[in-house]
C-alpha cells in the first residue's frame, strides 16, 4: 500500500450515504486493474466499550453476510482518494455530532502504524477540521525470555488518558497507539 | 473550511436526510474496539489467560 497519501476532500470519490443519520455510506473506488471495488464507511452505533463518547469508524468491502472486511487487502488506484472519501464521509458525520469522536483503529499493528504515518504526513491538513488524539488502554505483553511468565504486561506503556497529536510525533510501530 | 467544502457537506447531508428511516443500519459486526480487548473482559477471563500462560 502506498504510503505517499495525500489527503485532500476536494479529491474524493462520490459517496452515497445509505443511512439518513450518516453512520453507513458507501463510495465505489477503481482498483489498479481498472475494476470498480465498492466499499462502505460504517460508524458504529454503540460507543465504544472503553470510551462513551467513542465511535468506531470501520471501511472496506462488504461480505457476503453485508458485513465490513476490515481485513481486506486490495489494490486501489488512487490511495489518496480513497482516504480523503472515508474521512469525508466521517467529517460530514462528525458536523451532526460535535460531542462525539470518531476511532479508527488498525485491524492489526502494520496497518495501525500506515495509519499514523498518513495522519502524520497529512497533519496540517487534518488539523484544521480534527482534534487528533491517541490513546493506549490496553495493556501490552511485551516482554519475553526470562522474566515473561513472571510479569509479562509492560504497564508502562500505558497511558491510561487521551493525548493530543502533534505534528512529527515519532511512535515505533510495535507501541503504536490502539 | 472552504465554500466548496461546506456545500460539498451539506450536499451529502442533504442526500442523507432523503434516505429517510429506510436507510441501512451499521453491522453490529462493526467492532467497537481493539480486538485484544474482547479477549480479557472479565477477571474470571484474565484468571483463565494467566493460568495457560504460566502452563505454557
Amino acid at each position: 500500500m502506498a504510503v505517499a497519501v495525500k489527503l485532500d476532500f476536494d479529491n474524493t470519490y462520490e459517496i452515497d450515504p445509505l443511512s439518513d443519520d450518516l453512520r453507513v455510506s458507501s463510495f465505489t473506488s477503481e482498483l489498479q486493474d481498472g475494476s470498480p471495488a465498492p466499499l462502505r464507511v460504517e460508524i458504529s452505533s454503540e460507543p465504544h466499550a472503553l470510551l462513551p463518547s467513542v465511535f468506531n469508524l470501520a471501511f472496506g468491502p462488504t461480505n457476503a453476510k453485508g458485513e465490513i472486511d476490515d481485513r481486506a487487502e486490495i489494490a486501489h488506484k488512487d490511495y489518496s482518494k480513497v482516504f480523503s472519501s472515508i474521512l469525508l464521509a466521517g467529517l460530514t458525520y462528525l458536523t451532526d455530532h460535535p460531542d462525539q469522536y470518531l476511532g479508527i483503529d488498525g485491524s492489526n499493528n502494520a496497518r495501525a502504524y500506515l495509519y499514523y504515518r498518513f495522519l502524520q504526513r497529512n497533519f496540517g491538513y487534518l488539523d484544521h477540521f480534527f482534534e487528533m488524539y491517541g490513546l493506549k488502554y490496553y495493556v501490552r505483553i511485551s516482554r519475553f525470555g526470562k522474566n515473561q511468565y513472571d510479569n509479562p504486561f509492560d504497564f508502562d506503556d500505558v497511558i491510561p488518558m487521551t493525548d493530543r497529536i502533534s505534528i512529527g510525533m515519532v511512535i515505533r510501530s510495535n507501541l503504536m497507539y490502539n | 473550511m472552504t465554500k466548496s467544502l461546506e456545500k460539498k457537506i451539506a450536499d451529502l447531508k442533504a442526500k442523507a436526510k432523503r434516505m429517510g428511516k429506510n436507510g441501512v443500519k451499521p453491522s453490529s459486526a462493526v467492532r467497537n474496539g481493539s480486538s485484544l480487548h474482547k479477549i480479557i473482559k472479565t477477571p474470571e477471563q484474565a484468571k483463565a489467560f494467566m493460568k495457560s500462560l504460566q502452563s505454557a
